[in-house]
């Protein structure tokens, strides 16, 4: 029953009387209310704010500590008021629980200390009303990603007695931990700004003598180049192959983006040895060699920027979907619009609406 | 009795709206103590739950019917309010005020018994013409029938009701012309024991 219908409990009961003439039997007699029928004014002293409500009030809700005799424990007998020491201003809120039936949660308080006040008195946040549901939901979500960022920081802390295979992995985690971890994340960094040196540099035309026209430097200095490549790529597949060793779950790591990009960097290289000296295949072992430039988003591991970069787009993603999802209908719609209206004429470019695609995306981008 | 409407709205098809708007205040303490039986404690306990369930200081029909509802969560008690509600409002304004209110109370619980089976006599009489017929009698039976819900026992058959207004008016309706008017109603209750012995409960019940 709502808080303020039982006050007109008399009202129903001599509403009564409206059956009493027409029913077969003498009624049954009302229960009598043992309790003190004249009410009284309780002070409620929360750390020198007093407040005061009448008794009644407050034993609207007898399983809470105000409602029921838990208040006893703290009566004052010589002021003759009950001191808590507590927030006066959540309290307001609390109190207003009792006089209305209504729980609000107020926007400018701190979600933790308005749980633990409302914890303290017995309340329970569940009947928080309909206004301010939403607003006490995502404050707690909020606060909760909070902690648990938290505990993911400070993860840091020296755990005793873990295993090789656990140093390891915190060593490749977080390379400050120790020197050697230090040392390894910088080598690793020294070896991937190399590796895309070297693929940048192989294409540059470096003919010195007169008599061959330019060609570029990896074919010039094949030898060279391939050393290179085998040291980095020797250097990666050991890195990730002592990754794989370390990480708590194997299958988690293998399916993880970093692993992925490893993998990708370093495949290319074992086709290439596997598949030399065929000429059929050789086109497409070039083609393959275009993933190595892949080896560039390994600095992703040395770069905080680069991940938060990677977060952002994996948190919009839905937006950024969207997006690409609308343009895409913009061009449709565009291109099949081009294609019939040089339908006509003989010497168009527009032979099909795929042909029409390239003008219509050409001149939405405003690139023209 | 001091009627302010905060906000005075030309449209008449914005009722609800006006009724929201309108304040009512009631007359003075001392003239309901003089209007009715309760004292000005009783008074003033009556006055704060009312305000706190109606804050604008008037009951329209639907918050009645809500109020009611409360206390007989099993049946659908609309009907029966629906009848009360036409009994408390005195003054048939579509309202019903604290002055209503209590005035109707104080006869309900501090009556006589002949105000108040004045009162139910009213209360039975849904078009107030002075006299109830078996119409008027099986609309509020079928009320208070949906009021008490399924779980009754025993259980009810459909024919219920009117087999109950039929027993009611063999009571009740001495020269068998078919209604019941106040004299019949008031002369009959007074010899049934049952009924008086159950008009004593209201006592004391504030």
């Amino acid at each position: 029953m709502a808080a303020g219908v039982a006050a007109w409990l008399p009202f129903a009961r001599a509403a009564a009387i409206g059956w009493m003439p027409v029913a077969n039997c003498p009624m049954p007699v009302a229960p009598r209310d043992h309790r003190k029928r004249h009410d009284e004014l309780i002070i409620l002293n929360v750390s020198g704010r007093r407040f005061q409500t009448w008794r009644t009030t407050l034993d609207r809700y007898p399983d809470t500590l105000l409602g029921s005799s838990e208040k006893q424990f703290f009566y004052d007998e010589e002021t003759k008021e009950y001191f808590f020491d507590r927030d006066p201003d959540s309290f307001r809120s609390i109190l207003n629980f009792y006089r209305t039936g209504k729980l609000h949660y107020p926007r400018y308080e701190c979600i933790s200390a308005y749980d633990e006040e409302l914890t303290f008195f017995g309340i329970i946040p569940e009947i928080i009303g309909d206004c301010c549901y939403e607003e006490y939901k995502d404050r707690k979500r909020e606060n909760a990603e909070r902690l648990q960022d938290d505990q993911d920081d400070n993860k840091d802390c020296k755990l005793p007695n873990m295993t090789y295979r656990e140093t390891m992995w915190r060593a490749f985690e977080n390379p400050h931990t120790s020197t050697m971890a230090l040392v390894f994340y910088y080598v690793t960094g020294f070896f991937i700004a190399i590796s895309v040196l070297t693929n940048v540099i192989e294409t540059v035309p470096c003919g010195a003598t007169p008599s061959q026209k330019d060609m570029p430097c990896g074919e010039r200095y094949t030898i060279a180049f391939f050393c290179m490549d085998t040291a980095c790529v020797l250097i990666f597949t050991v890195e990730y192959l002592m990754r794989l060793f370390a990480a708590p779950s194997r299958y988690q790591f293998m399916r993880s983006v970093m692993s992925i990009i490893d993998v990708v960097a370093i495949f290319p290289y074992y086709i290439g040895l596997v598949m030399t000296d065929n000429e059929d295949v050789s086109g497409a072992f070039v083609t393959l060699r275009v993933f190595r430039v892949f080896r560039i988003f390994k600095f992703s591991r040395h770069s905080q920027g680069l991940r938060i970069l990677g977060y952002t787009l994996k948190s919009c993603a839905s937006e950024l979907g969207f997006l690409l999802f609308s343009l895409t209908m913009a061009i449709i719609i565009f291109a099949t619009v081009m294609f019939y209206a040089e339908k006509g004429s003989s010497s168009t470019k527009f032979t099909s609406i795929p042909a029409s695609f390239w003008y219509t995306i050409v001149t939405m981008t405003t690139l023209g | 009795m001091s009627l302010t409407p905060s906000s005075p709205s030309p449209d008449s098809v914005e009722d609800e709206l006006e009724l929201s708007a309108v304040r009512h205040r009631p007359e003075g303490l001392e003239q309901l103590e003089a209007l009715t039986r309760f004292n000005r404690k009783e008074l003033q306990i009556l006055y704060r739950g009312f305000k706190n369930e109606c804050p604008s200081g008037v009951v329209n029909e639907d918050t009645f019917k809500v109020i009611y509802s409360q206390f007989f969560p099993q049946g659908d008690a609309s009907m029966y309010a629906h009848f009360l509600f036409n009994a408390f409002d005195t003054d048939k304004d579509g309202s019903v005020s604290f002055e209503d209110f209590v005035i109707g109370l104080s006869i309900l619980l501090r009556g006589s018994v002949q105000e108040k089976l004045n009162w139910a006599f009213n209360l039975y009489d849904i078009n107030k013409d002075g006299c109830i017929t078996k119409e008027e009698m099986l609309d509020i039976m079928k009320a208070i029938y949906d009021m008490m819900g399924k779980c009754t026992y025993p259980l009810l058959k459909d024919d219920t009701p009117r087999q109950h207004v039929e027993i009611f008016f063999q009571k009740m309706d001495k020269n068998k012309d078919g209604v019941v008017t106040i004299e019949e109603f008031i002369d009959c209750c007074q010899n049934d024991e049952n009924i008086m012995r159950s008009m004593q409960l209201f006592e004391n019940v504030i």
